[in-house]
């Protein structure tokens, strides 16, 4: 709160300085705004260092918070008494816009002063693996390799170096390692910064493609700040160091480029689609999976609800295939070789992972999805996202489901949760859950595409049911003249 | 003419459809991005003043509606109290012994610290919120204490000193401890000698947290203004509330808001005389729109002050790790050389200082964790070796160069013993 004191002190005589100007100067035609603003700072930090001073002179100690009620007062007063309406000259959208924009920035400023205060101190992995392959880059000005301990301890002679996730692919540690190279030595902050520029990056990038949509301004920032404001990510910018964001950033925008692709197959978002789902598979090990689930929704979106059911047969026929006919092994592109049975799977590059049931998986996920505030209404808001989006389609009315951006939305949703299902239910990774550790970093990597997502389907319903009503009534007038 | 996709409706195209509040944007006509012409409606069309009056309604209704199912829910899982015996205590450290009557510890000058323990697998911290043990021969001027051990930590026994408020009240308040979390394995007591008398643990019994409406309310309370700081968990979640393993949490509370006010709302507007509004089945999922907006907003405010009292409240670690990286600098450049090899070796491998001592180190060749030491295969003349974990493991053989790490034994001589740093050594032979 003391920061938060701080703040008001220094922007409540500011904001009552430019109010004041501009309300006694109405008649200056251009640059009003910059002068009320400008002068407005000078007067009104003046002002409120005379209020201190009056105030030590009467003899009572010396407290700023009667200083800030009164230039908050004042300001409230200002906004009251101007001839100048402030909404009606801003426009009630363009200030929710300016609200927006103030919350965002001292989000991003906060998430910065904790970034620079904590340093990599609180984040594990990034201690552990990431930023520890940044930091010996950069400590030995060379890309030397690293193997796992065991491999290490093998080879006393080897140059190598010990990484317990020896295999997790480099870009994340050689986006971290750059600019402290460029610094000259290993610099935490340096080091940290691509963070917060994938943070801001990814709010920018989310409100260019709700414009797309024509989303209205106010609302694309709402659907930004829904996305910035998630605990979770804004975690991964304070405790910098994890891959976790850049997956979420790539993984998300990805999908946020297909979906504008199905809608009006524009080649650009397209492209930008494909470099976003090959950069997921340099980021993290499960970017390969998490690129290949895209398939189902390219084959929503293309050849519509027949495609995706000839799909879902295929993929059935061939699991039925391996419970009845044994295990199978065989080698695909980018995944290399691959063997599937009904208690493994394994490929070159995931290892072989444990088909088993997991027990007690249920109760802790509901909790992180629910219950923590790590994604705040996230998990409400995605059930009623989709309640809205099936609903209608369970009850056979097919506006839900019209177009190909709604069915290959729908389908990529509905594949990464039943991925997740999968991965949290029957393998090893139902431990994550109950240990609360990797879960909600899994899931976020999709948030912002979920959050994305849930704005169209709104949106889309919204001005569905406007519509109806708009052709309804002018039909109704029609008829009547 | 234009079909719009499966709602049968036939339009000229130029009739646009209309949509969203004014809200939404100073413009009169758009086309929304998923292909429906519309039409700005003033906010005041989309949002009546009905629809406000009922959304009010409905979201006052839920508070107290909200408060309710989790008073019910506390009433519901709460458990009846646990005691254990003190003949089912154990000793950890110095003397004493189970008996019938209890778990006696003799009077005696150098009785040193003694420690007992009982174990209570898996109990909930959040069911049990308090402690009471019946201990005989107890002088209030005795030093004593308890702890705990948590399952999420088993090596780690988080201790309490008894002060004589505590002694003389009987009770002690658990649920107060913000490190009474998740599910504890076992409570222990701890006496600082010299005992004046024979102590005897008769019994320690675990009282349920109350759940009357009121202490429930309080606790709700408390989850909205407890604030927590950055720890190892920070990036894997955020609890936004004051302890786990309990649903008193402001993200489940404004989740049940939100849908008993959505509830309140749709039957208000139905069952309330007025005349069915033009717009009503698009309001009805504006209206739960507007509740998840101002629900996520409460809860952002709530985590933006966490934010900020993070920022204002001084973290000891930092200092601490500070000051290690500072004199793994300095170590680093005056001893260590190129293509020497450092095996970290600790009684917890996975622990804190493992990791912080290794990234430290980053740039000298070091090994994770190890449990144990380097083997002969495995290590040269000239490696390094960092001791670190529970210093008691680590013996030293000055005469014959030796260091010991539990049954193991290296030729090594010793290059710095530091409590912070720990203890690095040179392979000699």
């Amino acid at each position: 709160m003391r920061s938060v004191h701080a703040a008001l002190i220094i922007l409540a005589p500011w904001l009552a300085g430019t109010l004041a100007i501009r309300m006694k100067s109405p008649k200056i035609e251009a640059g009003r705004w910059s002068i009320a603003i400008g002068y407005g700072y000078f007067l009104g930090t003046a002002t409120a260092a005379a209020l201190l001073w009056v105030q030590g002179t009467l003899g009572g100690s010396l407290d700023p918070l009667p200083i800030t009620g009164i230039f908050i007062v004042l300001c409230f007063g200002l906004i009251w008494l101007s001839p100048i309406r402030i909404t009606r000259l801003l426009g009630l959208p363009n200030l929710l816009a300016l609200l927006l924009l103030a919350i965002l920035a001292f989000r991003i400023g906060s998430l910065a002063l904790e970034m620079g205060q904590n340093g990599l101190l609180h984040g594990w992995d990034a201690a552990s693996t990431w930023m520890y392959r940044a930091r010996v880059w950069v400590e030995t000005e060379e890309l030397v390799g690293f193997v796992g301990s065991t491999q290490w301890l093998a080879a006393p002679e080897s140059s190598s170096f010990a990484l317990a996730a020896s295999q997790y692919p480099p870009l994340v540690s050689l986006i971290a390692a750059l600019p402290s190279l460029a610094f000259g030595e290993w610099h935490e902050i340096w080091s940290s910064t691509p963070w917060m520029l994938a943070y801001i990056a990814l709010g920018v990038a989310l409100y260019g493609q709700c414009r797309v949509w024509q989303t209205p301004t106010p609302v694309a920032l709402f659907v930004v700040w829904l996305v910035l404001s998630l605990p979770l990510l804004g975690s991964q910018v304070a405790v910098a160091g994890y891959a976790d964001l850049w997956m979420a950033a790539c993984l998300s925008l990805a999908f946020v480029s297909f979906l504008a692709w199905t809608r009006d197959r524009n080649r650009s978002q397209g492209l930008i689609a494909l470099l976003m789902i090959a950069m997921t598979a340099f980021v993290k090990m499960e970017g390969v999976i998490w690129a290949l689930l895209f398939i189902p929704a390219l084959i929503a979106a293309r050849w519509s609800v027949k495609g995706l059911l000839i799909f879902a047969g295929t993929i059935s026929a061939l699991l039925a295939m391996v419970a009845f006919l044994g295990p199978f092994e065989g080698e695909v592109p980018v995944l290399g070789r691959f063997a599937i049975s009904t208690v493994s799977f394994s490929t070159d590059l995931t290892g072989t992972v444990e088909l088993v049931r997991q027990e007690g998986v249920w109760r802790p996920l509901l909790v992180h999805l629910f219950v923590f505030g790590s994604m705040h209404l996230l998990g409400l808001a995605v059930l009623i996202a989709l309640a809205v989006q099936l609903i209608p389609a369970a009850l056979g009315e097919a506006r839900g489901m019209g177009a190909a951006w709604q069915l290959a939305g729908l389908t990529w949703i509905v594949t990464m949760c039943m991925a997740l299902y999968a991965l949290f239910f029957w393998t090893p990774a139902g431990e994550w859950v109950r240990q609360g550790t990797s879960v909600n970093r899994l899931i976020m990597q999709m948030t912002p595409a979920f959050v994305f997502w849930c704005h169209l389907v709104l949106m889309d319903n919204l001005s569905k049911a406007r519509s109806t009503l708009c052709i309804d009534d002018e039909r109704k007038a029609a008829e009547k003249a | 003419m234009q079909q719009f996709n499966g709602l049968g409706k036939v339009a000229d195209p130029r009739s646009v459809a209309r949509l969203a509040a004014k809200v939404c944007g100073g413009i009169n006509d758009v086309v929304f991005g998923t292909g429906y012409h519309v039409r700005m409606i003033s906010a005041a069309e989309v949002f009546r003043g009905r629809t406000w009056r009922l959304g009010l309604l409905a979201g006052l209704i839920s508070i107290p509606w909200s408060v309710g199912v989790f008073w019910a829910w506390e009433s519901f899982s709460s458990a009846p109290a646990g005691r254990r015996d003190g003949a089912t205590f154990q000793l950890v450290n110095g003397r004493g012994e189970a008996t019938a009557a209890g778990f006696r510890i003799p009077a005696g000058e150098d009785a040193g610290q003694v420690i007992a323990a009982t174990t209570v697998p898996g109990i909930s911290a959040g069911v049990y919120g308090s402690l009471v043990f019946d201990v005989d021969g107890l002088d209030t001027s005795q030093g004593s204490g308890i702890y705990f051990i948590r399952r999420q930590d088993p090596t780690v026994g988080h201790p309490r000193v008894l002060t004589l408020a505590l002694v003389s009240q009987g009770r002690i308040e658990m649920s107060e401890d913000p490190r009474w979390i998740g599910e504890i394995d076992a409570i222990g007591f701890i006496i600082q000698g010299p005992i004046r008398r024979d102590i005897t643990i008769r019994s320690v019994t675990l009282l349920p947290r109350s759940t009357g409406f009121w202490d429930v309310v309080a606790r709700l309370g408390q989850s909205w203004v407890a604030l927590a700081d950055w720890d190892a968990g920070s990036a894997n979640f955020y609890i936004g509330a004051a302890a786990k393993e309990r649903l008193v949490t402001p993200a489940a509370f404004v989740g049940l808001w939100v849908l008993g006010s959505w509830i309140a709302y749709l039957l208000l507007s139905r069952y309330t005389p007025t005349p069915r509004s033009r717009g009503e089945g698009s309001t009805t999922l504006s209206v739960l729109v507007v509740l998840v907006a101002v629900g996520w907003s409460a809860l952002d405010f709530r985590w933006q002050v966490d934010l900020v009292s993070r920022l204002t409240s001084p973290d000891s670690s930092t200092q601490a790790d500070r000051e290690a990286s500072r004199r793994w600098a300095e170590i680093r450049q005056r001893v260590f050389q190129d293509k020497q090899r450092v095996f970290i070796v600790s009684t917890e491998p996975d622990s804190f200082q493992v990791l912080r001592t290794r990234y430290h180190l980053a740039g000298i060749n070091s090994s994770v964790g190890l449990s144990r030491l380097p083997s002969v295969t495995e290590r040269r003349v000239g490696d390094f070796v960092i001791l670190l974990g529970d210093r008691s493991a680590i013996r030293f053989d000055l005469t014959a160069d030796e260091v010991w790490f539990g049954a193991d034994a290296i030729k090594a001589e010793v290059v710095l013993d530091d409590p912070l740093l720990g203890t690095l050594v040179r392979i000699v032979a």
